[in-house]
């Protein structure tokens, strides 16, 4: 539904975005991951129209719609976008403003879909209420009813949750995630939280510096990152270097490694999760700080040679600063990288 | 929490309470009605009046509303040659009250005027032979205050459009919808309020002008005010007629409340990166220039350089006593006023961050009233109470002492600094308030619990931080002091003469020449604020 070939972006001679590519199919929402300022919501506005592109291509639908020489105009592309700050128009009610799109149907029919919308986001009570009386959710279901009216064939989301507080991000997304589902929309949304675009997305892209650093979904980014900016980037987790000894055996400050090794590996991704606590094992670690996080306990470790570790343990096991624990290796899967950061 | 008792703070309900009473005497004064004035009135004067106040205010309001709204619109939306020097110039006409342009005009357009002059000696026509409009009018006066007033409606229109987020043009693109029913229906209703809230403000002005109507022998509503005080010698009549003018203006009042109220929930606030404005090609982009370019001289540089030319005919005059005196008298008493004016300002503005009860903030805000209501409205209701307590004090003490004290407080400047506070408090208020909601509640408890005293954190935080906009609201309350003609003329002590009065002296006396360099000078004062708007206006 949406193709992108080889896009590139300059804001004045500022390259933003460089050889961006990315697919997604019909009835599939993607996500694009980054920390602010990375290219991400440029892309998003290339796409509905805002922004000129320097190379590259962009179709909806199979249809063509920019590229260097040609753009379609914004209201001829069938885009919808929800933005960041929703733009909703204050004169108007709830329904003036989810109606707005829908100036072609005659009256019956604009009505008809109108409610049907409301009904969609749940907020047929407040057909008539002005916006700006709204709560932040609701105001954020709005913006979706509007741009979702017109049916459009491929959704924009800016940063759709960034004005609300977690508790209603989480359900939001979660009713979002089932709407678009349901109406079997394409959508595309740009986000820097990471909770989020886990919650919203069946396929995600980790953009850092203009750049598509990895697209696949969930579990491919937090346990199979390519390389070490998105394993930074995805979850949490320390790098180890990876030494060898005279016999050419590797191995590292957890120990020996079970797994044949590439010579230019350099760094061993651990997370949280591949350390265990056992105070059986030789292998002790010092407690540098701990965190509560009710079903467990964050502990930041330090091992004899000065390595960093983190782990999470059940909240009932109770440690304090300073004392040496034992802790065990249990690698799910041994993500390695060479000294330039990429995936070995 | 309990509530304070009223004589702790009776600065927040005594001060305001008594601002409002010159408003309630005006209303009050029906308490006196004559049936055989009101008679007289209404079979031979009153609908005059009526008629041309309200012919006035309605056609100079629709004039400044089209001639403000498309020039604010030709800005915002077109780049053309000129257009960064317009943004700072279309305020000048600001700075010269409308009897100032009157009396210019009727020296530049008047059969004995240059531009006649030189038109009968082109043609070789002489008197009577060729048609020319006439300027003392109906319609000269509505061309005249719409040219000097527009501003109000091209700078709140400017903010509103400055104010639109980017964002809804672009949802309207992604929604398919056309740039012009986007403008239709998305610009143009959020414009509105603006628009009409502009109107509301030109209207109120000239509902509250004197100089001009008088000057051109317009009957209106102001101008009968001072008939029937001076030339029937009825109080109350009077009083009764201002009653009329002041609901004619606390009505535009409300709908310049409403339009205020509609766009605070019209502004996102985030301006961000607005839509960069259309190059307009090149025959039309000059066209524009020309066109804002003439309104700007109409309104401002033609008028303001025939008063330079006419003051600098007589260079002496710049120096004489008499216009020394005039020049301190007015400084005087503005100055004086102006310290007056902020220390209410300042008292009453605090009152607000109190947690008071609901009337007396209501009280607050009511006694800010005044900026609406003219300051004819305002000398009268002054002028009654005072005289009332003169009169009585001056009995009292014949009775007791023998000595008579005469009018103490009505024939003074008391009486005149009075008004102006009246007049012109919310001025300062507005600035004072908008300069103290900089200051968060929690910053005077962070003050207080580093160990600062209230008088500390008064001195060590507010003040300075309230420092300009204490700045900003004297400039502008000095200034509309200097330039308030009405009710100085109505109150002024005997013999006491400032710019203003002495300016509509002589333009009464047709020594227009001799009136430029008051008139200059009061123009000169008025471009200190206006600089001052513009500078607020580029930062933004």
């Amino acid at each position: 539904m949406l193709t992108i070939t080889q896009l590139d972006l300059h804001y004045g001679q500022t390259q933003i975005v460089q050889d961006f590519s990315l697919g997604l199919e019909k009835g599939q929402i993607g996500c694009l991951l980054g920390p602010s300022g990375s290219g991400k919501s440029s892309i998003l506005r290339a796409i509905a129209g805002f922004e000129p592109l320097s190379a590259g291509e962009i179709a909806v639908g199979g249809k063509p719609v920019g590229s260097a020489s040609f753009s379609l105009r914004p209201e001829q592309r069938q885009v919808g976008m929800v933005f960041q700050d929703y733009a909703l128009f204050p004169h108007l009610t709830v329904s003036g403003n989810v109606g707005f799109g829908l100036f072609q149907l005659p009256e019956q029919m604009r009505r008809q879909r109108v409610a049907q919308m409301l009904e969609l986001v749940g907020l047929a009570a407040l057909a008539e209420r002005p916006v700006h009386q709204l709560s932040g959710g609701q105001q954020q279901r709005v913006a979706l009813a509007r741009a979702l009216a017109p049916a459009p064939q491929l959704l924009l989301l800016d940063e759709p949750f960034s004005g609300l507080d977690a508790d209603l991000r989480e359900a939001l997304a979660k009713d979002i995630r089932q709407i678009l589902q349901h109406e079997g929309i394409t959508a595309l949304l740009v986000t820097h939280d990471q909770h989020e675009a886990f919650a919203m997305a069946d396929q995600l892209g980790v953009i850092l510096q203009g750049r598509l650093q990895q697209w696949g979904t969930a579990y491919e980014l937090y346990h199979q990152p390519v390389n070490r900016f998105v394993a930074d980037f995805i979850g949490e987790g320390h790098l180890l270097a990876v030494q060898r000894d005279l016999a050419g055996a590797s191995f590292t400050a957890l120990g020996p490694l079970p797994v044949a090794v590439p010579a230019d590996a350099c760094w061993l991704l651990v997370r949280p999760e591949d350390i265990e606590h056992d105070d059986l094992s030789l292998l002790k670690a010092q407690v540098v700080s701990t965190a509560f996080r009710g079903s467990c306990y964050h502990y930041e470790l330090r091992l004899a040679q000065g390595e960093q570790l983190s782990c999470q343990l059940q909240s009932h096991h109770c440690h304090s600063v300073g004392e040496w624990i034992g802790i065990r290796a249990e690698m799910a899967h041994w993500v390695l990288f060479s000294a330039d950061g990429c995936r070995k | 929490m309990k509530a304070t008792p009223l004589f702790v703070n009776p600065q927040w309900w005594l001060l305001p309470g008594i601002l409002l009473i010159p408003l309630l005497v005006v209303y009050a004064s029906w308490g006196q009605f004559d049936p055989q004035l009101w008679t007289h009135l209404a079979t031979t004067v009153l609908p005059d009046y009526l008629w041309n106040s309200v012919l006035l205010a309605a056609g100079s309001g629709l004039l400044a509303l089209l001639l403000g709204g498309s020039l604010a619109w030709l800005l915002h939306f077109y780049q053309f040659p000129g257009r960064a020097l317009f943004n700072v110039l279309l305020i000048l006409p600001l700075a010269l009250p409308a009897y100032i342009i009157a009396y210019s005009y009727t020296a530049l357009l008047d059969f004995s005027g240059p531009v006649q002059l030189g038109l009968r000696q082109l043609t070789g026509l002489g008197y009577g032979e060729y048609w020319f409009p006439q300027v003392r009018s109906v319609g000269g006066a509505i061309c005249l205050f719409a040219l000097v007033l527009f501003p109000y409606v091209y700078l709140l229109t400017r903010a509103s459009l400055a104010g639109q987020s980017p964002r809804w043009q672009e949802a309207c693109q992604t929604l398919g919808v056309s740039r012009r029913r986007y403008i239709w229906t998305v610009v143009l209703p959020l414009t509105r309020p603006a628009l009409f809230g502009g109107m509301a403000l030109v209207m109120m002005e000239v509902f509250a002008d004197y100089g001009t109507v008088q000057y051109f022998g317009i009957p209106t509503l102001t101008s009968g005010i001072f008939r029937t005080w001076f030339g029937m010698n009825d109080r109350s009549g009077a009083a009764q007629l201002a009653s009329l003018l002041c609901t004619f203006a606390l009505c535009l009042m409300l709908l310049e409340l409403y339009s205020r109220r509609q766009l605070r929930f019209y502004h996102t606030g985030q301006a961000g990166h607005s839509v960069l404005p259309t190059r307009l090609p090149h025959v039309k982009g000059w066209l524009a220039t020309g066109a804002v370019g003439l309104v700007l001289w109409f309104a401002f540089f033609w008028p303001a350089l025939a008063l330079l030319v006419w003051s600098l005919e007589t260079p002496q005059a710049w120096l004489s006593l008499d216009y020394l005196q005039l020049l301190w008298n007015s400084i005087s008493l503005a100055a004086a006023s102006t310290i007056l004016l902020l220390v209410v300002a300042m008292v009453l503005v605090y009152g607000l961050r109190q947690r008071l009860a609901g009337w007396q903030k209501l009280l607050i805000r009511l006694s800010s009233l005044g900026y609406a209501v003219p300051g004819t409205v305002i000398a009268i209701g002054v002028m009654w109470p005072l005289s009332a307590i003169d009169n009585q004090l001056d009995q009292w003490m014949e009775q007791q002492f023998g000595i008579r004290t005469g009018l103490l407080l009505s024939g003074t400047v008391v009486a005149l600094m009075l008004a102006y506070l009246i007049r012109f408090l919310a001025v300062a208020m507005q600035s004072l308030e908008s300069g103290l909601s900089q200051i968060k509640p929690s910053m005077d408890q962070a003050a207080a619990s580093l160990g600062c005293t209230r008088a500390q954190v008064w001195r060590r935080l507010h003040l300075p931080m309230l420092k300009s906009s204490l700045w900003t609201a004297a400039l502008l309350v000095f200034v509309d002091v200097l330039k308030e003609l009405p009710a100085t003329l109505l109150l002024r002590p005997f013999n006491f003469d400032t710019l203003a009065v002495r300016t509509f002296e002589l333009a009464s006396d047709e020594q227009l020449a001799a009136a430029a360099v008051p008139a200059l000078t009061i123009v000169l004062a008025g471009l200190l604020p206006v600089i001052l708007l513009n500078r607020a206006a580029l930062k933004r």
